[in-house]
C-alpha cells in the first residue's frame, strides 16, 4: 500500500508489472506449444494443428494489446490512457473475430474440441496468473 | 429453417456475451477514471491493472465469439 502510494516508486512498480505480464505471455506461448505437441502425439495431426491454432487465436490479439498498452508513455494523461485502453480492446476483439472467421472458413478439416480446449486453457491461465503469482500483479 | 435458427443462436451467443463485456468494461473504465482523478500519480499503475482485469472481463465473451463463429461458419454452413 505504502509502496503503491509513493510516487517515487511508480516507475519501479510499473516496470515490475510489465515484467510479470511479459512472463505471463511467455508462459502462455510455451504452454500452447506443449499442449499442441501433447495433443498432436495423442490425438493425431488434425487435433494437433487445431490446438495450435486455438492457442494462436488467443495469443496474437493478446500480444498486440499488451504491446500497445505496455509501450504507452507513463506520463500519458487520464483521458488519453482510457482512450488508448478502449481502442486496444476494440482492436483485440476485432482481431479475435477475424482470426476465428479465417480459421473456420479456410482450415478444413478442423478439430473443434482441441481448438476451443486450448483457447479456453489460455483464458484460464490469464485468470489464474494473479493467483499463481501470489496476486503480485494486482498488488504492486 | 434449421440454418436460420443456427444463425440466430450464433448471433445470440455473440450478442449477449458482448453485452456482458460492455457492462463490465464500462464499469472498469468508470472506476479507472475515478481512481485516476483522485490520484493522478497512480495512472501508470492503474493502467496496467486495467489491462489485466480487462483480460478477465473479456474472456467469456471471447469464448462466446468463438463458439458463435463456429456455429455460423461450420455448423450452419454444413
Amino acid at each position: 500500500m505504502g509502496q503503491a502510494n509513493n510516487p517515487n516508486n511508480k516507475g519501479l512498480t510499473t516496470q515490475k508489472q510489465r515484467t510479470q505480464i511479459r512472463a505471463l505471455m511467455l508462459s502462455q506461448i510455451v504452454l500452447t506449444l506443449i499442449a499442441s505437441a501433447i495433443i498432436w502425439l495423442s490425438a493425431g495431426t488434425v487435433a494437433g494443428y487445431s490446438a495450435l491454432l486455438g492457442g494462436l487465436i488467443y495469443l496474437i490479439p493478446f500480444m498486440y494489446q499488451a504491446q500497445r498498452v505496455l509501450k504507452a508513455d507513463p506520463r500519458t494523461g487520464l483521458r488519453q490512457s482510457v482512450r488508448e485502453l478502449y481502442k486496444s480492446e476494440i482492436w483485440k476483439m476485432a482481431l479475435t473475430m477475424v482470426l476465428f472467421g479465417s480459421v473456420f472458413s479456410l482450415v478444413r478439416p478442423l478439430e473443434p474440441f482441441s481448438l476451443f480446449g486450448v483457447f479456453i486453457l489460455m483464458q484460464l491461465i490469464s485468470w489464474l496468473a494473479p493467483l499463481i503469482q501470489n496476486q503480485k500483479l494486482l498488488k504492486n | 429453417m434449421e440454418a436460420a435458427l443456427l444463425y440466430l443462436a450464433g448471433a445470440l451467443v455473440m450478442g449477449l456475451g458482448a453485452t456482458g463485456a460492455a457492462i463490465g468494461i464500462g464499469i472498469l473504465g468508470g472506476k479507472f477514471l475515478e481512481g485516476g482523478a483522485r490520484q493522478p500519480e497512480l495512472i501508470p499503475m492503474l493502467r496496467t491493472q486495467f489491462f489485466i482485469v480487462m483480460g478477465l472481463v473479456d474472456a467469456i465473451p471471447m469464448i462466446g465469439v468463438g463458439i458463435g463463429m463456429y456455429i455460423m461458419f461450420v455448423v450452419a454452413a454444413g
